[in-house]
Formats: structure tokens, sequence, C-alpha cells
């Protein structure tokens, strides 16, 4: 403490300053433990909802389960059931995924690196889009993919991203590849190199920052997209897992509906592939929130 | 020359695909939007041109329709006005040189992740009046344990409160923009004698201020869009209390077939957020400061 005021005293800030930081940093961290605890209580009770051993436990106060039953998992995994859904999730998430990254990193390179007639109005045409309100767009779309006969399939969901891949994500990839040494592709150009090859070997390992990030964003949007598999779908077979627990949670009837355990289970198992990939790729998720500002 | 044809070509050959996404996914179906809602159309006839019935109809003969654009502005207000200060307040917190940034950013992120339906299917079950978390510890202390959806105020309140708990992005976007202030300018408010509050109002919201604006326009923006929220948890009731523009609009396009009548209320919705943005914009010119333009 003596070491601290004088310190204080040689930078020749008064004592009592210091103090009131001090008790100030005290509230400051006070006030994140208690938001913190209010932020992350509804996801313990999902977890721990989903581990109690029946509803009768899962409708009581208690935060922990009286037995943790992991058979939970696997129960409601075979009864919902979830592998049909979830093979159709996964197959439009990595679908819509390849087609975007793909499609937006192209895109974005052209915007960055080429230079061709008309390029700063297409730009601000793909900046425009970005504020077209997607309320004004459903019916037309609808119209459009049932006119193509694409309803009640996986085109709706999976084609368009090939065509662009958003207009963020363009935006984004443009920004990256931006800020990667042009030289490093004129050298190549000088060599020969077809614009082609040079997206392919120098530009796309260089952007995979960039990549990652897209692909972090993106994933969370497909996966967890409820509107269009909403709007799109119609046959229970093809079901995505968010649009198969609304038919089975919402159904009135449903004897399942009121196990609260079950329903957690199935929330956590949904929820779960999102978590895994957020704790790893955090530094990528955060950054890409920061970039474009969407939410994910 | 002959290479600088063949890279002016190049460059449409590139962005060609997004072209074709564009006019046949975005500005087509926009386009056909704007003029949709003037046309009596139920996918089974074709489309005929009514004038501007549907938005006589929507303003005069719909109360349907005057609860859901009701709902929805207030919706946008509180939501927006809760989400964007209580991201804003968290944001301070954070910047305040905590031990541990990087985990606790994480931490107020997390519940982000929980996203459209199993969001509300939580909520839902959090604030279900028997058995939810809620009311058993209500309950338990002997309070009072009301149906959180039961009545049209409650049902309201709750959803627009619970809208905050997902405000991870908003913060994550405040945090960095705070970290971008200039420390010395701090320093020299300190060394004017500026106290804490004053340091508040005179450098870190006008330096700030961009990164507000930014925020409360794609805030508006997402909250005109709300439409899972009620669909799962009040299927946007009671008494149309939660009854939102977009589910509005869902019912009329996919469960009425009419798509012309939903039309006009996608155009409807279209101005609200055209408006709101273009007044988010000229109210901000009062007070967002762009360091470097005076």
């Amino acid at each position: 403490m003596s070491s601290g005021v004088m310190a204080a005293a040689v930078r020749g800030k008064p004592l009592g300053l210091r103090v009131r930081r001090t008790g100030w940093r005290v509230i400051v961290y006070l006030l994140l433990l208690i938001l913190v605890a209010v932020a992350l209580l509804p996801l313990l009770w999902m977890v721990s909802t989903s581990l109690k051993p029946g509803f009768i436990e899962a409708y009581g106060l208690s935060l922990l389960p009286s037995k943790v039953t992991w058979s939970n998992y696997p129960d409601t995994w075979n009864r919902v059931p979830f592998p049909g859904p979830m093979a159709n999730t996964i197959f439009i998430t990595a679908l819509a995924l390849f087609g975007s990254l793909l499609s937006a990193s192209i895109t974005g390179f052209a915007f960055a690196r080429l230079r061709f007639p008309g390029r700063n109005v297409w730009f601000a045409i793909l900046i425009l889009t970005m504020l077209i309100p997607p309320a004004i767009m459903i019916i037309p779309q609808y119209l459009l993919f049932s006119w193509l006969r694409w309803i009640d399939s996986y085109k709706p969901l999976i084609i368009p991203w090939f065509f662009g891949g958003g207009a963020f994500r363009i935006f984004l990839f443009r920004q990256f590849i931006k800020s990667i040494p042009e030289e490093l592709d004129q050298a190549a150009e000088i060599d020969g190199c077809s614009t082609l090859r040079i997206f392919g070997q120098i530009i796309v390992p260089l952007m995979m920052p960039a990549v990652a990030t897209v692909a972090v964003l993106g994933f969370m949007d497909y996966w967890n997209d409820f509107f269009a598999p909403f709007i799109y779908l119609n046959n229970v077979e093809k079901d995505t897992i968010v649009l198969r627990l609304f038919r089975i949670w919402s159904d009135a009837e449903g004897y399942m509906r009121e196990e609260l355990h079950t329903v957690m289970a199935g929330n956590v198992m949904v929820t779960l592939p999102g978590f895994i990939i957020f704790f790893i790729a955090q530094k990528r998720f955060i950054q890409g929130i920061v970039t474009t500002g969407i939410k994910g | 020359m002959k290479g600088s044809t063949r890279k002016k070509i190049e460059g449409y050959l590139f962005i060609f695909p997004w072209i074709i996404g564009l006019t046949t996914f975005v500005l087509y179906p926009a386009g056909y939007g704007l003029v949709l809602g003037f046309f009596k159309f139920d996918i089974f006839n074709p489309p005929q041109w009514v004038g501007l019935r549907h938005f006589r109809e929507l303003f005069t003969e719909d109360p349907n329709f005057m609860t859901s654009l009701s709902v929805t502005l207030r919706y946008i207000v509180f939501s927006v006005a809760l989400r964007v200060g209580a991201a804003f307040f968290l944001a301070l917190l954070l910047n305040q040189k905590v031990k541990g940034l990087g985990l606790w950013r994480t931490l107020f992120y997390t519940p982000s992740i929980v996203a459209g339906y199993a969001l509300a299917l939580l909520w839902n079950r959090m604030m279900d009046p028997q058995y939810g978390l809620v009311n058993v510890v209500l309950r338990f202390f002997g309070g009072p344990t009301p149906n959180w959806f039961g009545s049209e105020t409650l049902a309201f309140t709750t959803i627009t409160v619970m809208s905050v708990w997902s405000v991870g992005p908003l913060v994550v976007i405040f945090l960095a923009g705070l970290q971008g202030i200039p420390q010395e300018l701090y320093e020299q408010a300190e060394i004017d004698g500026a106290k804490m509050r004053h340091r508040l109002v005179a450098v870190t919201i006008p330096m700030l201020s961009p990164v507000l604006l930014f925020n409360l326009v794609i805030g508006c923006i997402s909250a005109t869009q709300l439409f899972v929220e009620p669909l799962v948890m009040t299927g946007g009731g009671p008494n149309n209390a939660t009854l939102t523009l977009l589910l509005y609009l869902y019912r009329n396009a996919f469960l009425y077939l009419k798509m012309g009548y939903a039309a006009a209320i996608a155009l409807i919705m279209f101005l609200l957020t055209l408006g709101l943005t273009i007044f988010l914009f000229r109210w901000s010119r009062r007070w967002v400061y762009y360091a470097g333009s005076g």
C-alpha cells in the first residue's frame, strides 16, 4: 500500500483520487459479476434442466440435477427423431456456406483488384442493396421460387448463395483483399499468371482469415435460419432440425412438449454446434461482427 | 492495349454471377415488391389492379393491421432504447481497463449464440407460468407468479425485455468503438480537471456517436423484422398484443393467400424502415461527431 501511495505521490496524483479509483474498480467488478450471472442464468438453466431425471424435477427450483441424466440426450435424439433433420440441416448449411464463400470471395476480389469500367457504380449498387429491407422481397421471392417450382425443395435455401453470396460478405472480402499487398499479384502477373491463377494461388491462401470470419458468421445464419425453411419447406421429410423442433414443440397434442427436460435437451443439441464454433473461432467471430456490424 | 481490354472483360466475368444474383434474387423481387401491393393476387388467378384499395382497407377497415403497426412501432422504440442503452452501459463497464477483458466479453456474448427459434423456445419455457424458472423462483420467495404471456401488457413487455438478453453483438461493436478513442483525449480532459461524467459527455459520447448511430440504424431495421419470438412465444396474442407487422404479413400471404394485400403491408414496412433510417440520419446531424471533419 505504502509503495502505491509513494508511486501515486511520485506521479503527482493526490491520494484521494487513488482511493476513489479503487472503490470504483470494486463497483465495476461487482456490477460485471452480477450482470454476467444474469446473462448466463438462462443458459445454465437450459443445460441443468436438460440433465434432470424427469419432468417433475425439471419443474423444480434446484439448479443442480439430483442425478445427472445424460440419457436424456440419446432419448430426445431418438424420439424427435434427430438424424433425418440433422442430416438435412448439415446438407443445407454446407452447400449454402460453400456457395457463399466461393461467390462472395470471387466478387470481393474483383471489386478489390480488377479495374473495369463501371466498377464504382456496381460497388455503389452493392452497398445500396445492403439497405433494402428484406420484408419487401419476401413475397416476390416466394412467387419467383414457386414459378421455378423450387418450393418444397432446398433450392431456395442454397442456389441464391452461389450468385453473390450476400452483400455484407462481398464487402468483407473486398476490404480484406484490399489489405493484401498488391505487389504480390503484380509480380505474379509479370510472370504470366492468369487472373484466375492469381486469385487461386496468391489471394486465396492469404485471405483465409476472412474466409474463417465469413464461414463462422455464415454458419450461424444458415444453421439457425427459421423463416426461409418455414416458408419454403412443407414436407416433414425435408425438415431442418429447427423446423422439426418447432413442429413438435408447438403441437398442442404432442405428448413430448410438456417434458421440459426433453425440450431442453433438444435445445442444447440444436445450439451446441454454434457454441463449439464460437468458442473455437471466437477471435474471427468478434472481428467479423466489428467489421460488418451484422448480428451473429 | 490488348491486355487491358482483356482485363476489362475479365472484371465483368468475375462479378457476373453476382450480377445475375443481384438482378434475379434482389432487384427483381424488390421492384416487384414495390408494385404488388397495388394488385389483388391470390396465386391462382392473375394479378388484378386495385389501385390504393389495399392501403385504404389497411388503414380504415383492418383493426388487426393497425394493432400490428402499433405493436411494431412500440417494439422498435422500447427494444432499441433498452438494447442500445444496455449495450452502451456494458461496453462502458468493460472499457474500465478490467482484467481479463477477453473473457468478460466472451461471457457477455455467449447468450447471443442462442438464436432464432432456440432463443424463443428457451424464453418461452423460462417464462412459463407453471414451471418456468422465473415463476418457480418467485413462488419460492412467496411472490406473485403472473402469467407472463397472459395479459396484453405483460406479453408485450416480456418479449421486449427479453430482447435485451442477446445484446452481445451491440456490446462488441460499442467496445471496438470505445477502444478506438485516442487515450490522449482522456488525459487532456483529466488535466483540464474534467470529472468522470464530464469526460463521458465531452469525450466518450461525441467520439462514439458514429457507432451509436450505426447501432441505432441496425437495431431499428432488425426490430422491424420481429417474427419468430411472437410466433413461438405467444402466437401473436393475447388479443393481438404481440402481433407484429411481419407476423401479420405472413398470415395474409401464406395462410389466407392474400398476396397483394400482404405485399401492401410489406410496402408499408419498407417505407417505415426507410423513414426511420432517414429520420435517424437527419436527427444524427445534431449529435454525431465525425473526427477530422470539424
